[in-house]
C-alpha cells in the first residue's frame, strides 16, 4: 500500500526552483542560444545481464518493423527511438564486459588506451564542468552501477533514490558546507602560491623547457578557474520540491518509477546534465521467485525466458515513462521539450545472459537525433561496426569536438538530420 | 679566430657539395623532379634538406643498410659511403634538440614517496597512469600536464600528507574471522555458487570472483562487509590449505565489494606452497578498503555446485586474522623525519622539507612563498604537524618536486637524480648524493652503481624497464579463448608475463651476456611455465634457471610464450605484429605504419590467403621497405600458436553463428586445419623458415641487436629517444663491453660511466 501512497504524492510533485537560479539559468540560456549549439543532456540506462535477444530485436529492419515483445511499452514513441542490431565492442569476457557498456574497453585493458577506460558519461561530465551543480550522477536501482569510469579507471560509486533525492534537494549541513569551503580554500591557496612562484621558475628556464613548463602554468590557471567556478554552487540554494524523500521500494518497478521522476527533475532543474543508471531485480518482482542471474541463464526454459521478458519489459517500460516525463516538460534553456535535447541510451556491455558480448542491445532515443527505425548494421565479421562509433556520435551531439572515443573507427551514419 | 671560422665554413661547404653530388648521382633519379618515391625529394636546397633531421636519419639508415640505392641501380663505392655517413651524422648531432623537461611518472612519484617516508603508498586511485605509444613513460615528450593531472597531484599530496602526519595515534586493533563471518559468491544476487562452507572451512573452487570469492562480514548474521577503519599497514594471518592439489596454489588478495566482484582490483598474489596451511603478509590499506580472497590458480572458472560436487583442487580457508594499523613507534619514523625537532621555526621547517623532497635548497624568492604558508598555518592552528602538512602539500605540488630539471652539464645533484631514477626509479639516497657531491659519479661511478644494483630497490628498475620494453603488461590483453585454448590458465599466462623480467633479472644479477636475449641454453621458469614448456618439473612459483633439453627450441626472447602471445589475438597469430615487435624491441628500429593506408591486421582464420595477402605488401614499393624486413621475421614464427605453443598446422577457428528466429548469437566453434608455410627470405638474402633459422639470423645480427638493447637502456635512463645523434655514445658503450662478453651489468656500468650520461 505504501507504494500507492508514494505514487499519489509523486503525481503532484512538481518542483519549485528558487527564482534567482531559474533566472540566471534562463539568462545564460538566452546568450548561449545565440552563440552555441543547444545544451544537451545524456541519460544512459543499463542492467547487468544483457537481454533475452529473441524478445528484444525486431525481425524486420527499417521503420516498419513489428514491435518485439520486450519493446511493447516503447511502441507509442516509435518515431523517437532507434534500435540497433549487430553493434558491439568486439570483446569477449562475459560479465567482465558489463563495465564496457559506455567505453568499449575492459578494465584490464585500460592501460593500453590514452584515456584509459573513461566512460562517455564521465567524458561528457568533463565537458559540462561547472555549468551544473553535479557534472554527472551515477545511479542504481537494486544493483550496482558498473558503467561509469573516470579517466584514471576508477569506477564511480553509484547512489540510490534516497541519496539522489538528497543530492538534488536537500541542503548540506552547515558543517559539511564549511568542510567543503575549507577544502576549496586550501586548494586555492596552494595553487596561488605555486602559480606565484612558478612564474619565477619559468624565467630561469631555457626556451624549450619554458614551452613544456607553460603546460604546467596553464594547468594551474585552468584549475584555479575550475575551482572558482565550482565554488558558487556551494553557496547557491538548491531547488526545492513537494516530493517527499523516497526510500528504496520493495519492488524494482516502483523504485524505478521514482528514479525516473527524479532523473526528470534533475534535468528540469539543471542540477546535472549527465546520468547513468543500472537496474536489477528483487526477489518477488512480478511474483517471480529467483535471481536475475539465474533467469539470465535461461537455457530456453519458458519459465525463465518469461521472467526475463517481464524484467526487461519493465526496464523498457521505465524508459518509456522517462520519455513521457521529458516530453511533457518544457526545456527552460533551449526551448522545446526536455526530450528534444536529452539523449537516452539503453543497453548493456554483455549482450545476453549466456555471456556472449556479441550484438549488444542498444536503443537510442531523443537528443535531437534522426531516429525511428531498426537499424541493422553489417553482421559479417570483417564489416562489423564498433559500438563506440555510436558512443562517439553521442559525444559529438553532446557538443564535444572529438574524432575518436575508445575503440571507435568513426561515427554512425544517418543519425544527424542534415 | 676569423681564420678558424673561415676554415670551418669552407670545410662545411665542401661537405655540403659532396652531399649534393651524392644525391644527384645516386638518388635524384627516383627522388627528384620526375619521381618522388615515398614522397622523398632530394634535389631541393641542401640547407633545407639538412635541416630535416628525420629525413637525414632515414637516409643514414637506408644507405648504411644497403637498401638504397636499390640493388639494380649503380652502387656508390664503399669509400664514398664512408665519407657521406659521417657528414650526415655530424649534422644530425649538431641539430639535436635538447632533452625535454621531464616530470615524475606515476611510478617515480610513488617510489619517491615510499623512499622518503617509508610508507608503501598505492596511489593508482589518485594519479592518472602515464600513457605512452612508443618508448618509455619517462620520455618528457610524451608526458602530459593538464588541469586534471594537476588536480590529481593536489589530491594526492593532501592524501599523502594526511596519512603520514596523522593528528592522533591510530589504535592497533585485531579482528579474528572464522567461518561464521565468511561469505562468498552464493550470498548475493548475481548467482555464484562455486564456493561453500564445509566443516568450518570456506571452500573456493573456481578462479572467477563472481563464482568464487571469500569476503568478510562484521556480523555473522548480516552481510555488512568488514572495511579497513584507518590508513596504515596491516598484517594478515590467514589459515588456508589446498585440497586435491599436487602443487603450490596462488591466492589473490583483492580490494572491492565481494558482493559485486566484477570490479575487483588484485593488489597482491600469494604463492601458497604445496602442503602449506598458513600465510602471513603485510599490506598498506586505506580507510574503507574491503578485502576479498580469490583462488587465482583454480583449474576451472567456477560453476554452480548444486548439481555436481566439486572434485578438483580447492582452497579451504578456516581463519583470517587482521591486525593493524601497525605502527612500530609513536611518533612514527615518517613523523620524526618530517618534524625532527618539535621546536623548529617555520623557516627551519621549510628549509628542512625542501631539502628532503627536492634534495636542493629553494631559491630565495620561492622560499618566502612557502614560508608565508607555514607562518599562516602555524598562527591559525598552533600545530607543528598541521604546519608541516601544509608545507608538504605545497612542495609536493610544486614544480621543484614534480619536475626533474637538468642543466646542460648536469650538476652533482642532477647526476645523482639521473642515476637514481635510472636504477631505482626513485630519488637518490643521502649516500649517493654525497658521493656525487664528492665527484665520485664523475670520476668513477662503479662503486656507487654496484652498491645500487645490490639494493632491492633495483627491482623497480627491472620491473619498470622490462614491463615497458617487453610490453609484459599486454600479455594478458587478449584471451585466450577458453574454448580454443584449453588448459592455458590465468596463472600460466601470468607466469608468461613474468618470464622476460626474470630473465633480465637473472642476467643482471649474474653479469651474463646480452646475447642470451637472442638465444640461450636455459630458460627462466617456475612450476607452471616449466609444465607449459614441457620441461623437467620445477617446484614453486619462483623462477629458476632450467636447462633446456637438446631438442628444445626455447631460449631467447623470441621463443618466450609471453612475446608470442602478446603479438597475437584471441584466436590468431599476427606475423606482422611479431616481425615488427622484433625490429622495434630488439633492433630498436623505428617503424611507423605507413600514413594514409588502412591497415588490415592479418587474420589467420582465413589462412589460405593470409600469406598471399601479406606478400602483397612487399610488392608495393612504399610498403616493401619495411615489410621485406618485417614479414620474414614474423612468418618464421608461424609454427608457434597464439599462446606460444608449438604447432604443426593452422587451426582455422570459426565461431558458428546460430540463427534462430532472426536472433543472432554465437556459440560453437568450428576448427579446420591448414598447412603452415613459413619460409621467406630476409633482405640480406638469408632464408628463415622456423624458430631455429630465425634465431640464427638474429645471432648473425648480434652487433645490431646488442646496440639496439644499449639504445633502449640509454633512452630509459635519459628519458628521450635515442637517435643517430647518439651513435658515438652507443658505440663507445658497445666497444667497452665487448671485452666483457656484452654483459648486461657491464652495459649499465658503461652507460653511467660515459660523459654523455652527465650531459642533459
Amino acid at each position: 500500500m505504501a507504494s500507492v501512497n508514494r505514487r499519489t504524492i509523486l503525481k503532484g510533485a512538481g518542483v519549485a526552483i528558487p527564482l534567482p537560479l531559474f533566472e540566471s539559468t534562463q539568462a545564460t540560456a538566452l546568450t548561449s542560444k545565440v552563440s552555441h549549439r543547444s545544451t544537451k543532456r545524456m541519460v544512459c540506462l543499463s542492467n547487468n545481464y544483457g537481454v533475452y535477444q529473441k524478445a528484444f530485436f525486431p525481425k524486420e529492419s527499417g521503420q516498419n518493423y513489428e514491435t518485439p515483445p520486450t519493446l511493447t511499452a516503447l511502441e507509442k514513441h516509435r518515431r523517437d527511438f532507434t534500435i540497433f542490431s549487430n553493434l558491439d565492442h568486439g570483446l569477449t569476457g562475459g560479465h567482465a564486459c558489463v563495465p564496457t557498456f559506455l567505453n568499449g574497453i575492459r578494465p584490464d585493458m585500460a592501460a593500453s588506451f590514452p584515456e584509459g577506460n573513461i566512460s562517455i558519461d564521465q567524458k561528457a561530465a568533463e565537458f559540462v564542468g561547472s555549468e551544473t551543480r553535479y557534472p554527472s550522477l551515477t545511479l542504481k536501482v537494486k544493483e550496482n552501477n558498473q558503467t561509469s569510469f573516470t579517466r584514471t579507471g576508477v569506477q564511480v560509486p553509484s547512489i540510490d533514490v534516497t541519496q539522489l533525492y538528497r543530492k538534488l534537494f536537500l541542503e548540506d549541513s552547515p558543517e559539511a558546507k564549511q568542510q567543503e569551503r575549507l577544502r576549496i580554500k586550501r586548494h586555492t591557496s596552494i595553487l596561488d602560491t605555486i602559480l606565484d612562484r612558478a612564474a619565477v621558475v619559468n624565467t630561469t628556464l631555457s626556451g624549450q623547457d619554458q614551452r613544456k613548463f607553460a603546460e604546467y602554468l596553464n594547468s594551474i590557471r585552468s584549475l584555479e578557474k575550475k575551482i572558482e567556478q565550482q565554488r558558487p554552487w556551494l553557496e547557491k540554494v538548491k531547488p526545492s520540491t513537494e516530493m517527499k524523500e523516497p526510500r528504496p521500494a520493495k519492488q524494482t518497478a516502483d523504485e524505478m518509477k521514482i528514479m525516473m521522476e527524479l532523473i526528470a527533475l534533475a534535468i528540469e532543474t539543471d542540477s546535472t546534465r549527465v546520468m547513468t543508471l543500472a537496474t536489477g531485480f528483487a526477489n518477488g518482482d512480478f511474483g517471480l521467485q529467483g535471481g536475475y542471474h539465474g533467469f539470465s541463464h535461461h537455457g530456453e526454459l519458458p519459465e525463465k525466458t518469461n521472467a526475463l521478458k517481464q524484467i526487461e519489459g519493465n526496464q523498457i517500460q521505465q524508459m518509456s515513462h522517462l520519455i513521457d516525463l521529458l516530453k511533457s516538460k518544457n526545456d527552460p534553456i533551449n526551448g522545446g521539450t526536455l526530450f528534444d535535447h536529452t539523449m537516452i541510451l539503453f543497453g548493456c556491455g554483455m549482450a545476453t545472459g549466456t555471456h556472449s558480448c556479441k550484438n549488444m542491445p542498444l536503443i537510442l532515443a531523443g537528443g535531437g537525433f534522426k531516429l525511428g527505425q531498426h537499424q541493422v548494421m553489417p553482421s559479417e565479421d570483417h564489416r562489423r561496426v564498433m559500438a563506440c562509433n555510436l558512443l562517439l556520435s553521442m559525444l559529438q551531439n553532446f557538443g564535444l569536438e572529438l574524432d575518436r572515443f575508445g575503440t571507435s573507427t568513426g561515427t554512425l551514419n544517418g543519425l544527424e538530420w542534415s | 679566430m676569423l681564420l678558424l671560422i673561415a676554415l670551418m665554413t669552407s670545410r662545411s661547404i665542401a661537405a655540403e657539395i659532396k652531399l649534393v653530388n651524392f644525391f644527384t648521382e645516386h638518388c635524384v633519379q627516383c627522388h627528384g623532379p620526375d619521381e618522388q618515391e615515398s614522397g622523398v625529394r632530394l634535389d631541393q636546397s641542401i640547407n633545407l634538406l639538412l635541416a630535416d633531421t628525420r629525413l637525414m636519419e632515414k637516409i643514414v639508415h637506408v644507405v648504411e643498410d644497403g637498401e638504397m640505392p636499390p640493388e639494380e641501380e649503380l652502387q656508390p663505392p664503399d669509400n664514398l659511403i664512408d665519407e657521406i655517413i659521417p657528414i650526415l651524422e655530424d649534422r644530425i648531432i649538431s641539430q639535436r634538440s635538447p632533452n625535454p623537461l621531464k616530470r615524475l611518472t606515476r611510478f617515480e612519484y610513488t617510489n619517491t614517496l615510499s623512499d622518503l617516508f617509508g610508507v608503501e603508498f598505492d596511489l593508482s586511485h589518485l594519479l592518472p597512469p602515464d600513457h605512452v605509444e612508443e618508448g618509455f613513460d619517462k620520455f618528457g615528450d610524451s608526458q602530459i600536464m593538464s588541469p586534471h593531472q594537476l588536480m590529481a597531484y593536489l589530491e594526492t599530496a593532501r592524501f599523502v600528507a594526511e596519512r603520514i602526519l596523522p593528528l592522533s595515534k591510530p589504535e592497533t586493533q585485531t579482528w579474528d574471522f572464522d567461518g561464521k563471518y565468511f561469505h562468498g559468491s552464493k550470498n548475493f544476487a548475481t548467482g555464484g555458487g562455486g564456493d561453500y562452507l564445509e566443516d568450518d572451512e570456506y571452500v573456493l573452487t573456481g578462479f572467477r570472483p563472481y563464482r568464487s570469492n571469500l569476503h568478510l562480514s562484521i556480523d555473522p548474521e548480516e552481510h555488512d562487509q568488514f572495511a579497513i577503519p584507518a590508513f596504515g599497514k596491516y598484517r594478515l594471518e590467514v589459515s588456508v590449505r589446498s585440497d586435491q592439489s599436487k602443487e603450490g596454489e596462488i591466492i589473490g588478495i583483492n580490494l572491492g565489494d565481494g558482493r559485486h566482484p566484477t570490479s575487483f582490483k588484485t593488489i597482491k598474489r600469494i604463492a601458497l606452497p604445496h602442503r602449506a596451511n598458513h600465510f602471513e603478509t603485510e599490506l598498506t590499506l586505506k580507510l574503507g578498503d574491503q578485502l576479498a580472497f580469490t583462488f587465482d590458480s583454480a583449474r576451472i572458472p567456477g560453476k554452480s555446485l548444486k548439481k555436481q560436487e566439486h572434485k578438483g583442487p580447492s582452497l579451504r580457508f578456516s581463519r583470517v586474522k587482521i591486525v593493524g594499523p601497525l605502527e612500530g613507534s609513536w611518533p612514527t619514523k615518517a613523523m620524526k623525519a618530517i618534524v625532527p625537532n618539535p621546536d623548529m621555526s617555520p623557516e627551519e621547517l621549510v628549509d628542512h622539507l625542501a631539502i628532503m623532497l627536492t634534495r636542493n635548497e629553494l631559491p630565495s624568492e620561492d622560499r618566502t612563498a612557502y614560508l608565508n604558508i607555514a607562518r599562516a598555518k602555524l598562527e591559525l592552528t598552533g600545530s607543528k604537524p598541521a604546519t608541516a602538512r601544509s608545507i608538504l602539500i605545497a612542495l609536493l605540488t610544486s614544480p621543484h618536486f614534480l619536475y626533474k630539471s637538468e642543466s646542460q652539464e648536469l650538476t652533482a645533484i642532477q647526476q645523482a637524480h639521473r642515476l637514481s631514477y635510472f636504477l631505482w626509479n626513485s630519488i637518490p639516497d643521502p649516500e649517493l648524493l654525497n658521493a656525487s657531491k664528492l665527484g665520485q659519479l664523475r670520476e668513477d661511478p662503479r662503486e656507487q652503481v654496484e652498491r645500487m644494483l645490490m639494493d632491492p630497490k633495483t627491482d623497480r628498475f627491472i620491473e619498470d624497464f622490462t614491463r615497458q620494453w617487453l610490453q609484459r603488461d599486454k600479455v594478458s590483453d587478449f584471451g585466450p579463448d577458453v574454448r580454443v585454448f584449453k588448459n592455458v590458465r590465468r596463472m600460466t599466462v601470468d607466469s608468461m608475463s613474468r618470464e622476460g623480467r626474470e630473465l633480465f633479472r637473472y642476467m643482471l644479477e649474474n653479469g651474463l651476456s646480452m646475447e642470451l636475449f637472442i638465444d640461450s641454453d636455459f630458460v627462466m621458469a617456475n612450476d607452471r611455465l616449466a609444465r607449459f614448456y614441457g620441461l623437467p618439473p620445477v617446484e614453486g612459483d619462483n623462477f629458476v634457471p632450467v636447462e633446456l633439453p637438446a631438442d628444445s627450441e626455447r631460449g631467447g626472447l623470441v621463443a618466450q610464450a609471453g612475446f608470442l602471445k602478446l603479438t597475437s589475438t584471441d584466436f590468431a597469430t599476427s606475423p606482422i605484429h611479431r616481425g615488427s615487435w622484433i625490429l622495434k624491441n630488439l633492433y630498436n628500429m623505428k617503424i611507423n605504419p605507413p600514413a594514409d593506408i588502412l591497415i588490415n591486421e592479418p587474420d589467420i582464420r582465413g589462412t589460405t590467403t593470409v600469406r598471399e595477402a601479406i606478400l602483397k605488401h612487399q610488392e608495393l614499393e612504399s610498403c616493401s621497405r619495411c615489410h621485406s624486413k618485417i614479414d620474414p621475421l614474423g612468418f618464421a614464427l608461424e609454427y608457434y600458436d597464439p599462446v606460444g605453443r608449438k604447432r604443426n598446422e593452422y587451426r582455422h577457428v570459426e565461431e558458428l553463428v546460430a540463427e534462430d528466429d532472426e536472433t543472432v548469437f554465437t556459440k560453437k566453434i568450428k576448427f579446420t586445419k591448414a598447412p603452415i608455410e613459413a619460409n621467406m627470405t630476409l633482405p640480406n638474402g638469408r632464408e628463415v623458415s622456423d624458430m631455429v633459422s630465425l634465431k640464427n639470423a638474429l645471432i648473425e645480427d648480434k652487433e645490431k641487436i646488442i646496440k639496439g638493447l644499449i639504445e633502449k637502456l640509454i633512452s630509459y635512463a635519459h628519458g628521450r629517444e635515442v637517435t643517430v645523434a647518439d651513435r658515438p655514445y652507443v658505440n663507445d658503450v658497445f666497444d667497452s663491453i665487448s671485452e666483457e662478453e656484452f654483459s648486461l651489468r657491464a652495459a649499465i656500468h658503461a652507460i653511467v660511466d660515459h660523459p654523455a650520461f652527465r650531459k642533459r
